[in-house]
């Protein structure tokens, strides 16, 4: 517990210098739920994204992603 | 003995060095074209070329690459051959005659960069007294043909407390955000990069709005140097960090046709030239991208060395790790490794 206070008060630390308040900075957190779908959009990828997203992995990184790489990977705004 | 194959899928493609902007963190420092740039006929053969090595994406950069004035026959030339393009431009002479010719290409993706919320700030950084005015109104001017637009902005110390600007300008327009950090490679002085601590304010800040705001309001992704292995953060980019792809997947082919695994890195991983031999014999030269073709774990540097993701990381982005350290695989601007140093995690 207090191990966990003491890393959101250095969390709300690093948010500062960006105006972020203390819901921005709990909200921001991994969940076991960013977890998940992370690892179905990595599964995602590997079946449709290597054919579908022209760029392959390095075009998601390097050159400017889409908004048609996010409608792929996400259906159309999911 | 089996030998794995490698295909250039994404190629990044400086069409010129010449540049209407001298702007401050440019990593290429592009303003003069290079001598012997590619002409029309080299260029038009070095699509072809890329055709059949398997590139199914070629990104056209600069320099600003629509001060050359064949930049839509290249473009059309790639779409003939059946791949995809991107441009990125700087927004500064994007006009209604250039909208209607990328319409007729239909490219993947229009990248603009905008470096600040505020005219005072970005056009400090690109140097150009009407630079923000003229790339807004290129923004508009592409959001209005419903062109698949992005917007680059490169974070340093002048201008990562804009960020909450440049979001509210790009709420609910449809438009792709990405953000990158600077590095000290070509004008960027190392003064001006961001601090540890302010990286990791940033990566907040994107782990953040991904949360507060869905992908139809605000697509927005870190872009491949802000990582890695959060122990705390989501990720961040759009999908996981699988390591650099520099010469695995990835090619950058510099305006006088040098070839290097990444255009972001510095000359002296410059692998050939395609006048002097074929970009088929580069790419597939034994020899060619061996840091990243025959990385072994053991190449780690710095504190990668004994990081347990090193094997698939390979230490982050070649280009930050030897412009900051003069080593390979060892990129220090790594979200597990400040939380490890500055959170205690």
């Amino acid at each position: 517990m207090k191990k966990r206070r003491e890393l959101d008060a250095k969390l709300r630390e690093f948010g500062c210098a960006l105006g972020l308040e203390e819901t921005d900075v709990t909200r921001a957190k991994r969940t076991a739920k960013n977890v998940i779908t992370m690892a179905l959009l990595t599964v995602a990828f590997a079946v449709f994204g290597q054919v579908m997203m022209p760029g392959g992995p390095s075009g998601l990184y390097y050159t400017g992603a889409s908004v048609k790489d996010f409608q792929i990977l996400f259906g159309g705004w999911v | 003995m089996f030998r794995k194959r490698y295909t250039p899928i994404s190629v990044v493609w400086e069409t010129t060095l010449n540049c209407n902007m001298k702007c401050l963190h440019c990593g290429s420092s592009a303003g003069e074209s290079r001598k012997n740039e590619l002409t029309t006929q080299e260029g038009l053969s070095l699509c072809e070329d890329l055709k059949k090595l398997g590139t199914r994406l070629i990104t056209l950069m600069g320099g600003e690459p629509f001060t050359r004035k064949d930049w839509h026959v290249l473009a059309q030339h790639i779409r003939n051959l059946g791949m995809n393009f991107t441009i990125m431009s700087n927004g500064l002479i994007i006009d209604e005659k250039i909208v209607s010719q990328l319409i007729k290409l239909d490219p993947y993706a229009v990248a603009i960069s905008l470096d600040g919320g505020t005219a005072e700030t970005h056009n400090s950084i690109r140097r150009v007294d009407t630079s923000f005015e003229r790339c807004i109104c290129g923004l508009g001017l592409l959001r209005r043909a419903n062109l698949p637009t992005t917007v680059v902005t490169t974070v340093h110390k002048q201008n990562f407390k804009e960020l909450p600007i440049i979001r509210d300008f790009l709420l609910n327009k449809g438009i792709a955000w990405q953000i990158q950090m600077a590095n000290p490679v070509g004008r960027f002085p190392e003064s001006l990069m961001l601090s540890k601590k302010e990286f990791y304010s940033v990566a907040l800040f994107i782990a953040s709005m991904r949360k507060k705001y869905s992908i139809k309001e605000l697509p927005l992704m870190g872009a491949h140097n802000f990582g890695y292995n959060s122990k705390i953060l989501p990720n961040i980019t759009i999908l996981p960090w699988i390591g650099c792809q520099a010469g695995l997947t990835a090619m950058g082919i510099q305006s006088d046709g040098g070839v290097k695994g990444c255009m972001s890195l510095p000359d002296g991983f410059v692998e050939g030239n395609i006048r002097e031999k074929s970009i088929a014999d580069i790419w597939n030269d034994l020899n060619s991208f061996s840091y990243n073709r025959n990385f072994k774990k053991e190449d780690l540097n710095g504190e990668c060395k004994d990081c347990k993701h090193g094997r698939r990381c390979r230490g982050g982005c070649l280009t930050v790790s030897t412009s900051l350290t003069g080593k390979p695989h060892c990129d220090p601007y790594c979200l597990n490794l400040i939380e490890r140093k500055m959170i205690s995690v």
